[in-house]
Formats: structure tokens, C-alpha cells, sequence
């Protein structure tokens, strides 16, 4: 049995995911990724072998994707996040035709066709407003776990509107707001509601059309599910293994390149 | 036109040689002729140049040397030089694997990286919006009519600069029109912050381009010249990205 590996080093975290021929998970981890990307990549390969039972000799081809994949020093090749995450969408969910990826650092739109390849995209580039690094800052002023955030924004009953549309001026917002004695969760409803419009600003971009999939980190907080179902108006395809979509799309590129020559996909050309 | 030449007789103090002008006209002429056709050669396969860096260096000879004997001369080397490269299927240094538009104007400060980091991927920009309005329109070839050249100068004016802005503003006519005789796989659109006149309006332009035709493109920000805004590892994420998607699209073409 052929195994290929996907190593997706994110700005926050980083996720390894492993599958064998048939295209079913092995298994997967979950490091944060610090400073030293390549420990963090060389990391997380280790948990998933050690999770899967799986040694590495037995891995025949690994992907690195995600902001540090050119540091996945021991992967055969590279293909951006952009293209995993839609091909992992669409494997997850095949009628996906848009993907709402939400990472720490940034998020991205994806318009993608009936095999993941990618129509369009679109994403932020010169502002971190709309992405979960403006929840770590609401989450930080409020003192708040992470994992706690979307819970307790889903209490609100008068949420606040957000006027700010800066991460770095987003404590100082919820701080005023906090001052003026609003209640925690209604802040942080408005802090998702923020950060939703911010996100269906950049999916009007590239087109919706259902199914829409969301994927990366922030697919954990259900806060951010509701507040994006409201503002999309349609529901999202979400599962547990969402977090990891990225790195099963780089572990399809890699089974692609296993089995190039018996049969050849669609992808199999992606970035040898 | 006539006032002109009264208004500059009396600023310069030297009387307008209407020989002389002739004469100019006639090296504009050849280098206009020159140029269309220069231009026109890069629909062979694969391109005799590249229309990023190439372009841009004959774009400097085709505005510093313009009416010039020199200017005449280098355009018309230019041509034979691309006919025989074209005629012997002779392309750029990289190889041509994605043939593209540039749109809007280049990347100056990370000039030779930014066309890297489509050549690393065979993508060769074989015609550019900038190599239209950046040479005032003379892609258009128009050549001033020598036995009334003051009338034919104001005339020439009119068309070529009229042409030159549509270039800028309204290129979504021209880009389609190239599609299909310069065989291209995708469009790059490259706002910058330095000049909002070429750049507005690009991102309603390339919308329009996606809803009438079935052309990938890729939409990136930089400048010309101010490297604060200037992110090289952001870039090179979406031109990957783009590849990917092209890639893709052209193996599923060949399983079909």
C-alpha cells in the first residue's frame, strides 16, 4: 500500500494529513507552528506518522502547501494553499462551487469547478481585518479563550455593532465598548458580524454559488459559522476535518503524483 | 496646429522649417510601420519576444528616439530581426509553455523577478496594454501623409492618442480582439498605486473580461515604484496560484 502525505505549514498553525491509495485518512496532526517553520512542517509529519502507525519509508510522496511549504524540507514539491483548499473541498463536499477559507493571517475566496480546480480567487493582502487574527485580538482585549469565543458570542442578544475595520485597532474598540458596559458577548457578536461582511466582501468578488464550503482554522468557533450563514443566507458545508482541508487537498496533489502513471488526473500536472 | 507653430516661432526665436518637419515625419512614419508590425510578429509560436521586458526596452527607443534617423534605423532592424526570428520559430531565453497579456504597467522595481516568477513557470507575455498607451498610440501604425504633413500631423494626433486612452480605459475590446491570432492562455491585470490613471477602472474591466470570455486571469497589485507596496512573497502566492489553476485546466483539455 502507497501512502502520500499533505504538510500544510499555516501562519498559526500547522496541519499534516496522511492517506493511503484509496484516498481514506490515515491520520492527522495538528502543531502550532512558532517560529521555526521547519521544525513545525518536520513536526507535524512526525505526529501523523506516529498517529497512523505508518512509517515514513512507506510514504511515497509528500506535499508541502500554506504560507512555509517551501520550507516542508522533506516534501517532493509545493502547490499553494489556494488550489488544496479547493481541492480538498471539493473531495470533502463534491457540490462544493465556492470555498471561504479562514486562517490566521488571512482569508480567501475561491470559485472552483466540479474537480477543485480553480476558477478564481481572491483574498486580503494588505490588512489582517477579516481573518482570525482580528478574533485572537478581541479574544486577547476581552481575555477570552479562543475555543470560547464562539459560544459566547452566541449568547448575544444586542449585539454591538464594529465599526473598525483594523485588527490592531480592534482592542482598542472592544475596550470602548466594554467601557461603556456592553456586555462580553454581544462585543464579540459584533466582532464576528465584522468579520463576516469583511469575508462576503471578498467571496461578492470572485461569485457565489452554492455549495459553499468554509474551511481553515476558523471553521472550529461556531460563532463564526452563524455569522457567515446569516450573511452568505445559505447554510455552509462544515466538518470536523474542515481544519485540515488544506493539507488533504496537498495529500490528493501527492496521490496524484503516485498515480500519474497508471491514471492520470486532471491535476496531475500541478507543480512537479 | 498653425497657431502652435506661430506661438513656438516666437518663444524659440527660429523660423519653422517646414522641410525639416517633413523630414521628422517621414522617421516617425517608419518607426509606426515598424512598430504595428513588431508587434503584430509576436503572434508566432513561440513569441520572438517577451512584451514585459523586451517590450519595455523597445518602448524606451520607440519615445526617445522618436522622428529621429537613428529612431528609423533601430525599428527597422527591429523588424527584420523579428521576421527571421519568427520565420525560424526562434522564441525568448525561457521556455513558452502559457502564452499572456500584460495589463498595465510594470513592475519597475522588481522588474526582472516579477517576470520571473511567470517565466519559471513557461508563462511569456507575448502583448501588452502598455506597449499601446505607453507609445502615445504609434502601435496603431499611422502614417502621416508627407505632401500635407501639418493637417496629417494634427490628424495622426487625434487617432493615435485617441487609441493610446482607449488602451487605458476602455482595453477590454482590444484584449478580446487578441484572444484568438495571439493564441492567449491568460490575462494579467497589474494595477499600481503610482498611477491611478492606468490603473481605475481595471478590476470592472476584468470582471467584464471573465463574464465574455472563458480566459483565467489574475488580478495583482504592486507599483511602479514604490517598493512599501511592493510584495514580492504575496505576489508570487497568487502568480503560483494562477499557474496551478492554468496547469490544471490544460491537462483536463488533453483528457478530453
Amino acid at each position: 500500500m502507497a501512502y502520500a502525505a499533505g504538510v500544510d505549514v499555516g501562519s498559526t498553525q500547522t496541519k499534516a494529513v496522511l492517506i493511503d491509495e484509496h484516498q481514506a485518512i490515515m491520520g492527522r496532526a495538528l502543531i502550532d507552528t512558532g517560529a521555526n517553520v521547519v521544525q513545525a512542517a518536520q513536526g507535524a509529519f512526525n505526529q501523523v506518522l506516529e498517529e497512523s502507525g505508518i512509517r515514513e519509508e512507506e510514504v511515497e510522496y509528500v506535499v508541502g502547501t500554506g504560507y512555509g511549504r517551501y520550507r516542508v524540507t522533506f516534501g517532493n514539491s509545493q502547490v499553494t494553499e489556494i488550489s488544496c483548499h479547493g481541492r480538498g473541498a471539493v473531495h470533502m463536499f463534491p457540490r462544493t462551487r465556492t470555498v471561504i477559507d479562514m486562517g490566521g493571517q488571512d482569508t480567501k475566496a475561491i470559485r472552483v469547478g466540479s474537480t477543485g480546480d480553480i476558477i478564481d480567487f481572491c483574498m486580503n493582502d494588505k490588512c489582517a481585518a477579516g481573518t482570525g487574527r482580528f478574533l485572537g485580538a478581541a479574544a486577547a482585549a476581552l481575555e477570552i479563550p479562543l475555543a470560547a469565543l464562539g459560544p459566547t458570542a452566541l449568547a448575544s442578544k444586542r449585539p454591538v455593532r464594529i465599526s473598525t475595520t483594523c485588527t490592531v485597532f480592534a482592542e482598542s474598540e472592544v475596550l470602548s465598548w466594554l467601557g461603556k458596559g456592553k456586555k462580553i458577548e454581544d462585543i464579540l457578536w459584533g466582532v464576528h458580524q465584522s468579520i463576516a461582511s469583511r469575508s462576503i466582501a471578498l467571496l461578492r468578488r470572485v461569485g457565489i454559488e452554492e455549495e459553499v464550503t468554509f474551511t481553515g482554522g476558523v471553521t472550529r468557533n461556531l460563532g463564526m459559522i452563524r455569522a457567515l450563514e446569516e450573511k452568505v443566507g445559505t447554510r455552509l458545508n462544515v466538518s470536523d476535518d474542515s481544519h485540515f482541508i488544506g493539507a488533504i487537498g496537498a495529500a490528493l496533489f501527492a496521490l496524484d503524483q503516485i498515480v500519474a502513471g497508471r491514471v492520470p488526473h486532471p491535476h496531475s500536472e500541478v507543480r512537479v | 496646429m498653425r497657431e502652435l507653430i506661430a506661438v513656438c516661432e516666437r518663444v524659440t526665436g527660429r523660423a519653422f522649417d517646414i522641410d525639416k518637419f517633413r523630414q521628422v515625419l517621414g522617421w516617425a512614419n517608419d518607426m509606426s510601420r515598424s512598430w504595428k508590425r513588431v508587434l503584430e510578429l509576436n503572434q508566432s509560436r513561440p513569441a520572438p519576444f517577451n512584451a514585459l521586458t523586451d517590450g519595455t526596452i523597445y518602448l524606451g527607443v520607440a519615445n526617445g528616439f522618436r522622428g529621429t534617423p537613428e529612431g528609423s534605423r533601430y525599428f527597422q532592424d527591429l523588424v527584420q530581426e523579428m521576421e527571421f526570428k519568427s520565420a525560424h520559430g526562434i522564441g525568448t531565453p525561457s521556455q513558452e509553455r502559457y502564452r499572456l497579456i500584460f495589463v498595465g504597467v510594470p513592475c519597475y522595481t522588481i522588474f526582472r523577478r516579477f517576470n520571473e516568477l511567470f517565466t519559471e513557470w513557461g508563462g511569456s507575455f507575448v502583448t501588452s496594454t502598455y506597449l499601446w498607451f505607453a507609445s502615445g498610440g504609434t502601435n496603431r501604425g499611422f502614417e502621416y501623409d508627407l505632401a500635407r504633413p501639418i493637417e496629417s500631423l494634427a490628424e495622426g494626433l487625434l487617432i493615435s492618442v485617441r487609441d493610446a486612452m482607449d488602451s487605458m480605459f476602455y482595453q477590454d475590446r482590444a484584449l478580446q480582439e487578441m484572444i484568438e491570432p495571439y493564441q492567449i492562455d491568460g490575462i494579467i491585470y497589474h494595477p499600481i498605486k503610482s498611477c491611478r490613471t492606468v490603473s481605475t477602472g481595471l478590476a470592472d474591466s476584468r470582471r467584464k473580461m471573465l463574464k465574455d470570455s472563458d480566459i483565467p486571469s489574475l488580478f495583482i497589485e504592486s507599483d511602479m515604484m514604490d517598493r512599501r507596496v511592493v510584495s514580492e512573497a504575496q505576489m508570487k502566492n497568487r502568480i503560483d496560484a494562477f499557474f496551478e489553476g492554468l496547469a490544471a485546466r490544460h491537462t483536463a483539455r488533453s483528457v478530453a
